[in-house]
């Protein structure tokens, strides 16, 4: 196991590399006095950008730049925010929790209403499995972003139950922080869960048709029994590999969604350092991302290992 | 048929859980102190005033004060730190008279011996931000010439209001930071208005009033918390939830807002303008013809187009310079007035009554001053109706390039540019070096020298000299636009758009 996690690890540094090392050149595409330029203004004066290249290290060559920026890894050290001259780990200190939070509250309201309503589905049939599929439909084609603006306008605005913008930590109060993350991740989840859903149903449906749960229910065990300790668990792993893809899909929607509902995240401290050439910072987003996604691709093999043994045997 | 829906009311109950642990941030204190919430996009992270990226924004502004307080371009400097100050006869020195009764938080008292230290080592910083325009463009040195007196002398340049201005936008600290850097490392040392409760770096500060500051009554708000500023959907959600007491958003949003009750200061926002570059008409002949850069002029119905894209917030004006500058000329708004006939005369008169061609070249450097897709269809349509023919072509220089070429070069005979409320002709000079014409050059010259009187005839007459030749088309004058809370309101000075912290102020 051990040896599979680090080979997993492995290629998650290259992954990491690869990520990492094409956004900084495509960064860096347009030039030394391009990035100044956007820093200064387009006013700037062509002795101003000079000093700023410099006092950027922008004039040495690009992959001295990165193995410095990579280098600076191994320390905890991101760099400095080419805007605010702030280091970027501080940055992103106030940030990860709110990113966090969004993608842990995605993740158990994902996986909660998914498999609810799929079991539901399953098991009921008839009006309660059509509306969920039809749901399914209709909520995979609505943008995440317009249904956070519904959200807002209509818990927030209208009905004032849920705060329209801004993030609570959870340090300060359980109440504040599950109010003001509760619509994000509703807005970024709601499309996840009914898919899943569907995914869940059919795998149910699948799954209550292979012989073994006919042998089950002919030793007279409960349906609820059967459901819950047989069939959920023998359908697990592919609901799991089906989650992890789900959310590594949802973060690009994480990042629009930071911005609609104001939450000071990574999502919004990336898009805003993109837009203001801030490299330094617009990495260190880009890094936290593939951690992530790395993280989440680990894991989910991991508890398909632990839920299903042909897996670690293969 | 219960057991059926069990589900579903099981998957609620969270939601309902979630809206009673809601609460929106009042906008008032319940102790009854006043307070105001605002956004800055300008959200500084150090309060190291000699760091780069440290300018005179509304989170310092509540912290430090300038020596001498500027609004905006065209309003004269207020006394601040200084209580008065006089420019020398020859333009070269400035004296400032400082007030006696400020003391930094630090408990040391403000006066012309630290503040010359100060100077002098902000001066020398390679990281303050307006080195380049402040001290080594024009020279200048800090001398205490008495304990509250103190010159600033010029040596390259004399006065200019560019300078006033930047001058002004600089905070002032304690010396004590000059001996000991690391005392501004995590809290400002300054003399503000307000003292700091919390700060999250990069997203909020909260501040309470300073009990000891000398110019208290200026400042009507008990407590001031500044946000960083969001999408503009968000943050005018945010001032209809309650959240934010003021958000700078669109001009549809700013429609959307008034439908909602709350209260819409407009300001200046960039103006829509056609440069005219081949003004000497040596690659379009017709473009050195005034008669024809006049039918140009002429050609823009500015009331329909300020309806058609800017749902009628902003003004319609044939000059590009706002009330409230310097350059802007009283009763000129409508001296280009739409008059297609006249127009077509003009050409007729010039020898082009058929008109002719020309390429434009087009910008889209989305969120900035020079994305010009907004203006081209405007432009296209419009000169069509004299006969001219506009072809766009994708700019082919670096976009960094494209203001220099608006003034340095005539690669194209025509440029359009959404250009900022400032003083850019004679910043555009400054930057990249003189205009060619003469007389405009003189004016600029003018402009920076001598007594701020003589400085603002000489805007003046830049002024006059644009709207006389037509190098400069406006068309377009959408406002920037501020949204309230009907408690709050915002003054704006002249061409100004970012209020100063004490010009929020409760309504009436």
């Amino acid at each position: 196991m051990l040896t599979y996690v680090a080979r997993r690890l492995g290629i998650g540094v290259l992954v990491f590399v690869a990520v990492t090392g094409i956004s900084y050149v495509l960064y860096h595409v347009r030039g030394a006095d391009s990035i100044a330029y956007r820093l200064l203004g387009a006013d700037a004066r062509p002795e101003e950008v000079e000093i700023k290249v410099h006092a950027l290290g922008l004039d040495r060559s690009l992959p001295e730049q990165y193995a410095g920026w990579f280098g600076g890894l191994f320390r905890g050290d991101l760099g400095e925010s080419f805007v605010s001259n702030q280091d970027v780990t501080a940055i992103m200190s106030t940030r990860v929790p709110v990113t966090l939070s969004l993608i842990a509250a995605t993740l158990v309201l994902t996986l909660v209403f998914s498999v609810v309503l799929g079991v539901w589905a399953a098991t009921r049939g008839g009006v309660v499995d059509r509306v969920i599929q039809v749901v399914s439909v209709i909520v995979s084609a609505v943008p995440g972003y317009w249904l956070a603006l519904v959200l807002v306008i209509v818990f927030a605005l209208n009905l004032g139950l849920f705060p329209a913008t801004g993030f609570i930590p959870i340090t300060e109060t359980f109440g504040g922080w599950l109010s003001t993350i509760f619509l994000p991740s509703i807005a970024i989840a709601l499309g996840a869960i009914f898919s899943l859903a569907v995914w869940v149903r059919s795998s149910i449906i699948d799954m209550r048709r292979q012989d073994f749960v006919r042998t089950l229910r002919s030793r007279g065990l409960s349906p609820r029994s059967i459901m819950y300790r047989h069939v959920l668990r023998n359908a697990a792993p592919s609901i799991v590999q089906m989650l992890g893809l789900q959310i590594i899909a949802l973060l690009g929607g994480a990042i629009i969604v930071e911005r609609i509902f104001a939450l000071p995240g990574i999502g919004q401290m990336s898009l805003d350092a993109g837009l203001a050439g801030d490299i330094p910072v617009v990495l260190g987003g880009v890094a936290f991302f593939v951690v992530v996604i790395v993280i989440i691709n680990i894991a989910v093999d991991l508890i398909n290992g632990f839920l299903n043994p042909k897996v670690r045997i293969s | 048929m219960r057991r059926t829906w069990r589900p579903m009311i099981a998957l609620l109950a969270p939601l309902a859980i979630c809206a009673a642990c809601s609460s929106s941030a009042p906008s008032s204190a319940e102790d009854g102190s006043s307070e105001i919430t605002i956004p800055s996009c300008f959200f500084g992270t150090t309060w190291d005033p000699m760091e780069g990226a440290q300018l005179f924004t509304t989170t310092s502004q509540a912290v430090y004060d300038p020596l001498i307080m500027v609004t905006a371009e065209g309003v004269d400097p207020q006394p601040w730190l200084a209580e008065s100050f006089e420019i020398s006869e020859d333009g070269y020195t400035i004296s400032f008279k400082l007030r006696e009764d400020v003391d930094f938080v630090d408990g040391t008292h403000f006066d012309a011996a630290g503040l010359e230290k100060y100077l002098d080592a902000l001066f020398a910083s390679e990281t303050f931000v307006w080195k380049p325009r402040v001290v080594d463009q024009f020279g200048a040195e800090a001398t205490a010439t008495g304990e509250y007196t103190l010159d600033i002398v010029m040596s390259k340049q004399p006065v200019s209001y560019q300078w006033l201005w930047q001058f002004g936008l600089t905070p002032i600290a304690s010396p004590a930071i000059v001996d000991d850097p690391s005392l501004v490392h995590d809290e400002p040392v300054g003399s503000g208005p307000y003292l700091i409760e919390e700060f999250v770096p990069d997203v909020s500060v909260t501040y309470e009033r300073n009990p000891d500051y000398w110019n208290a009554e200026k400042f009507p708000y008990d407590r001031v918390t500044i946000q960083a500023c969001a999408d503009p959907v968000a943050m005018l959600n945010a001032v209809k939830s309650g959240q934010l007491d003021v958000a700078e958003v669109t001009i549809p949003l700013a429609q959307e807002a008034q439908g909602s009750g709350l209260k819409v200061t407009e300001g200046p926002g960039n103006v829509g303008t056609m440069y005219i570059s081949d003004h000497n008409g040596t690659q379009v002949p017709a473009l050195g013809d005034p008669r024809v850069r006049e039918a140009m002029a002429l050609a823009f119905d500015r009331e329909a187009i300020l309806q058609a894209t800017n749902l009628g917030f902003g003004s319609a004006s044939s000059q590009q310079f706002a009330e409230g500058q310097a350059s802007y000329i009283e009763g000129a708004d409508d001296r280009y007035a739409y008059d297609l006939d006249r127009a077509k005369e003009l050409m007729a008169e010039a020898g082009y009554a058929d008109g002719f061609s020309v390429t434009i070249p087009t910008m889209a450097t989305a969120g900035t001053f020079l994305d010009t897709t907004n203006l081209e269809p405007i432009v296209q349509t419009s000169l069509a109706e004299i006969g001219i023919d506009v072809t766009y072509e994708p700019y082919s220089g670096e976009s960094i390039n494209y203001l220099q070429e608006v003034t340095k070069t005539n690669r194209y005979p025509i440029y359009l540019v959404n250009m900022p409320q400032t003083n850019w002709i004679v910043m555009f000079d400054e930057n990249w070096g003189p205009y060619e014409n003469a007389e405009l050059q003189e004016l600029i010259r003018r402009s920076r020298e001598g007594d701020p009187d003589e400085q603002a005839v000489a805007y003046q007459e830049i002024g006059q000299f644009l709207l006389d030749e037509n190098w400069y088309i406006a068309f377009s004058r959408p406002s920037s636009t501020l949204v309230s809370v009907p408690e709050v309101d915002i003054q704006i000075d002249g061409a100004y758009t970012n209020p100063k912290l004490f010009q929020y102020t409760p309504a009436g």
